[in-house]
């Protein structure tokens, strides 16, 4: 299989040669997964489903063209597409050169054997048995919905200037979420899971936590309009500080100018507890692979030390305008399943906040009053450096404990300010998307209520 | 075709009680500008075939890109070993079951296929709708416009005698146009689209979405903060649309129903709206975005009356919920691409026209607000509780429009919204584009409606 999806890549590129391309690259990529649904407490639908690609630019002129294919027989009709849209398209003169020859260290504890073997049964019993669990036999549970996808993820890629590279790896997603009904009133809570191997998965665990939360949750108040410290769970923690680093330090947005962290490379932007590094070749990491989406090479990087911002997020196209080395930022698609469909874009890889040395317990137990906040699914703007977004799922905490849920309420924050205030960091950390995340404490936020 | 045949003749042999086998490929070109210059051209051919085997209240489903006979016979495999172990599981059991197949050929026309037409000449095009932008105002700082052509072959064949072919092209064209005065920033968008060539678009309704898009960016940069409070609203075609989509269209999904998950369950029959509503979800209309005649299960189309003169009529239906609900089937069913099943989905939908005209409507409003433009915005399906942003509006006063307002979002109950419309204008347009996602998956769909005038909604927001 390793060899047979490389040397296609390779074939095609010497046809791009051939056809008078000036630099041509070819990534294919093979989805090999196992998706099961459960739907009000049943599983729904059970899938299998392969998806195999190839996706090609041809570069003329320092125009850039783009097609892909699914048959591999249709390979040179592709590549005929992509070079006539490169000849339509105007030349890029920031444009210098796709990625050189180079060589890749090895990465490690992405890929397990267990995930590969699991038959489309097993995954069903797996699921089946979480569905016979007493907790669930809760009369105040009104729906239980989850989704379990595990498979294999093959990607290689040639070009024109020598890269040749080939990687494989294993994923393991689960997401349970529960709605629950209590004297007319509603609640729901959910809770994910991500993994390269399936060797520590309790999806029983998992379903718990979205069912306790989910119960503890259904006594909802209404607050008044305030300041108050807040705690980040880390599925909190994504979406507003996770989101605000993966867009604003993307380096295309920074070179237009249309991050609120343009210009800051040196600066001290964040408190002095907050260090950030995103790491291509994590061992384990649901974001590592030998090389990025265009075949420049992984590595590790630290990209805000001490509060101190070191480093932006880099392809070949942004490294070279500034005469800098890729720093491996090129992904594909979404949610680290890196698509032959679709052009390569900059994405942080495994991003990890480190973590600081209290447990999340005694964070929340040093509040006297605040907020926890679980989730939120609005985004920042990185342009204005503004975040506002509804409460999702919000609690309050009073004298060191969390109470009550919140209902109806926003969140309001200047990241600038945020990161700034980002006090304690906890000792726990939790992966979501592709990011190592800690509970995070932050001085004070605008909480909107009544 | 025959490898569709001997896919179903293998799944019978393996025990399974119903099978459908579909063969679809999709082909697509984009055309990306961004701030005047060119993004990227791409394109793209998918080609592929899924397997969905039913057993006693449960499915199995396979996908694949090969369409040889060993990698299809592999999937038939996987998908009935996932129904069999399915449906020694599942606790509540039923057949699926309708009452008439269909064999057709569906081939939707077009005047100018997108193969006749140089990318040079499409390109020119998103070229010159950047260029109208910028032209039309300096404030203009930032700008953006998608070209997409698509072209679908699906063929369904099922082993309860369905066998349709179908050829769908579509066009669209979106713009957004981002404005910024004196640290004020605004933004308008605009699309166009349809199904069919190239003939959709002409140079003259090409920049006209430019033009729409940029002057949207530049109305907002003098439009004041609307304070909240409650207000009588007009709603424009496109808001009355998306309330439609969202507020009727996906309760009356009737996946949403089976599982009890929607404000519309138990409600068939009883008056949910004021008499002036009517609201219809319609994939014939050939000029909207969500035409099609035959859905992907291969059943043909027809208009759904989902409610009439107020009354709750009709739910989406496709095979799976038609059998548990025991109702009929009216070809909701839609898949996005052979990666994923069929769902329960929407065409067009929209408001019925009514007799009032637009003067009239205003003419009656001593102090509102008129909203236009959708943002974003969604509706909790269980409850009905609904939040759109619009993008932007203005104030009416003494029967009059006046100044621009923005920050606009409406929130409220969809079935007590409903019984206070009391107002439907008589110029109906449906000419929305849209993509409708649900469970990963987005399908092209079109809504509108016309003017609709409601005496009391909630508008406030975060800000």
């Amino acid at each position: 299989m390793s060899e047979e999806i490389l040397e296609n890549c390779i074939k095609a590129v010497k046809i791009g040669e051939k056809l008078g391309c000036d630099q041509v690259e070819c990534f294919s990529s093979l989805t090999d997964s196992i998706n099961v649904t459960v739907k009000k407490g049943e599983i729904k639908i059970a899938k299998k489903v392969i998806d195999e690609g190839f996706g090609i630019r041809c570069v003329v002129n320092n125009s850039i063209g783009f097609s892909y294919v699914t048959n591999p027989n249709e390979i040179e009709n592709c590549l005929k597409k992509a070079y006539k849209q490169a000849k339509s398209a105007t030349p890029d003169s920031e444009f210098k050169s796709l990625p050189s020859k180079t060589k890749y260290q090895h990465v490690y504890g992405i890929f397990d054997e267990n995930i590969v073997n699991l038959s489309v049964e097993e995954a069903v019993k797996i699921i089946g048995e979480v569905l016979k669990e007493d907790f669930l036999l809760d009369k105040r549970i009104k729906s239980i919905n989850i989704t379990f996808s595990l498979g294999k993820h093959v990607i290689a890629i040639a070009n024109s200037l020598g890269i040749e590279g080939f990687d494989e790896g294993t994923f393991l997603h689960f997401d349970s979420s529960i709605v629950v009904e209590e004297n007319g009133k509603f609640n729901s809570s959910e809770d994910f899971y991500e993994s390269r191997t399936i060797k520590n998965f309790q999806p029983t665990i998992i379903t718990k936590n979205a069912y306790e939360y989910a119960i503890k949750g259904l006594n909802k108040i209404k607050i008044q309009s305030s300041k108050l410290p807040v705690i980040l769970d880390p599925i909190a923690s994504f979406f507003i500080i996770g989101m605000s680093l993966k867009l604003a330090l993307n380096a295309d947005t920074v070179q237009r100018k249309r991050s609120f962290l343009s210009n800051q490379i040196g600066n001290k932007i964040a408190n002095e507890k907050f260090t950030v590094i995103d790491d291509g070749i994590l061992e384990g990491g649901l974001r590592t692979f030998k090389f990025d989406a265009e075949g420049s090479p992984s590595s590790r990087n630290i990209i805000i030390e001490n509060g101190i911002l070191k480093n932006y997020f880099y392809d070949s196209y942004t490294a070279n305008k500034e005469g800098k080395l890729s720093t491996g930022n090129a992904v594909r698609g979404e949610g680290g399943i890196w698509s032959f469909r679709d052009l390569p874009r900059i994405d942080s890889r495994n991003l990890i906040i480190k973590e600081g040395s209290k447990s999340y317990e005694d964070l929340i137990s040093e509040i006297k009053r605040g907020i926890y906040l679980k989730t939120t699914y609005d985004y920042p703007n990185v342009v204005t450096g503004e975040f506002s977004g509804m409460i999702n799922e919000g609690f309050l905490i009073e004298d060191g404990e969390i109470k009550y849920s919140l209902l109806q309420a926003g969140i309001g924050l200047n990241l600038k300010e945020t990161f700034q205030k980002i006090i304690e960091i906890s000792k726990e950390a939790k992966w979501f998307a592709g990011a190592s995340l800690p509970y995070v404490l932050i001085e004070q936020a605008n909480i909107a209520g009544e | 075709m025959d490898i569709l045949d001997k896919a179903i003749d293998f799944a019978l042999k393996l025990g399974a009680k119903f099978i459908e086998a579909k063969y679809v490929r999709q082909s697509q070109l984009s055309i990306r500008y961004v701030d005047g210059s060119l993004r990227s051209i791409s394109s793209g051919d998918d080609e592929g075939i899924s397997i969905r085997i039913f057993m006693n209240g449960a499915w199995g489903f396979g996908a694949g890109n090969s369409i040889e006979t060993e990698q299809v016979f592999n999937l038939v495999e996987k998908a009935f070993k996932m129904a069999k172990t399915n449906s020694e599981r599942i606790k509540e059991k039923y057949e699926l079951k309708y009452s008439k197949s269909y064999k057709a050929r569906s081939i939707i026309k077009t005047k100018i296929d997108f193969d006749n037409v140089a990318i040079e000449e499409k390109v020119d095009l998103v070229k010159e709708i950047e260029r109208s932008m910028f032209k039309l105002d300096k404030r203009i700082k930032s700008t953006n416009t998608n070209y997409n052509e698509n072209k679908d072959i699906i063929h369904v064949k099922n082993s309860l005698g369905n066998d349709v072919y179908k050829e769908e092209n579509y066009l669209y064209l979106s713009s957004t146009a981002y404005s910024l005065e004196n640290g004020v920033r605004g933004f308008g968008r605009e699309s166009k689209g349809g199904v069919g060539g190239f003939e959709i678009i002409t140079e003259k309704n090409a920049l006209e979405i430019g033009e729409s898009a940029a002057k949207k960016a530049i109305e907002q940069l003098r439009a004041k903060s609307v304070k909240a409070g409650k207000y009588v609203c007009i709603l424009d075609p496109i808001i009355t649309g998306v309330f439609a989509h969202e507020g009727i269209g996906h309760p009356a999904e009737a996946d949403s129903i089976v599982e009890k998950n929607s404000v519309l369950e138990g409600m068939l029959g009883k008056v949910i709206a004021s008499e002036q509503v009517t609201i219809i979800d319609n994939p014939l209309i050939e000029k909207a975005f969500g035409y099609y005649e035959y859905d992907d299960e291969g059943f043909m189309a027809r208009p759904r009356k989902i409610i009439e003169r107020g009354i709750l009529k009709e739910y989406l239906n496709n095979l799976e919920t038609a059998s548990i609900l025991n109702m009929n089937i009216n070809a909701s069913s839609r898949a996005d691409s052979y990666l994923n099943e069929p769902l329960v989905r929407m065409s067009n939908i929209y408001f019925e026209k009514g007799d009032m005209s637009f003067d009239e409507m205003v003419g009656e409003v001593k102090f509102g607000i008129y909203a236009k433009g959708f943002h974003y915005g969604y509706v909790i399906p269980s409850n009905g509780q609904y939040t759109f942003k619009c993008e932007y509006g203005y104030i009416i006063e003494k029967g009059g429009i006046k100044h621009p307002i923005k920050d606009i979002s409406l929130t409220g109950l969809i079935l007590e919204t409903l019984k206070k419309i009391d107002g439907v204008g008589k110029d109906l347009i449906i000419e929305s584009v849209g993509f409708c996602g649900k469970e990963g998956q987005w399908v092209r769909v079109g809504d509108g409606g016309p003017h609709v005038r409601v005496s009391e909604i909630v508008v406030g927001g975060l800000e």
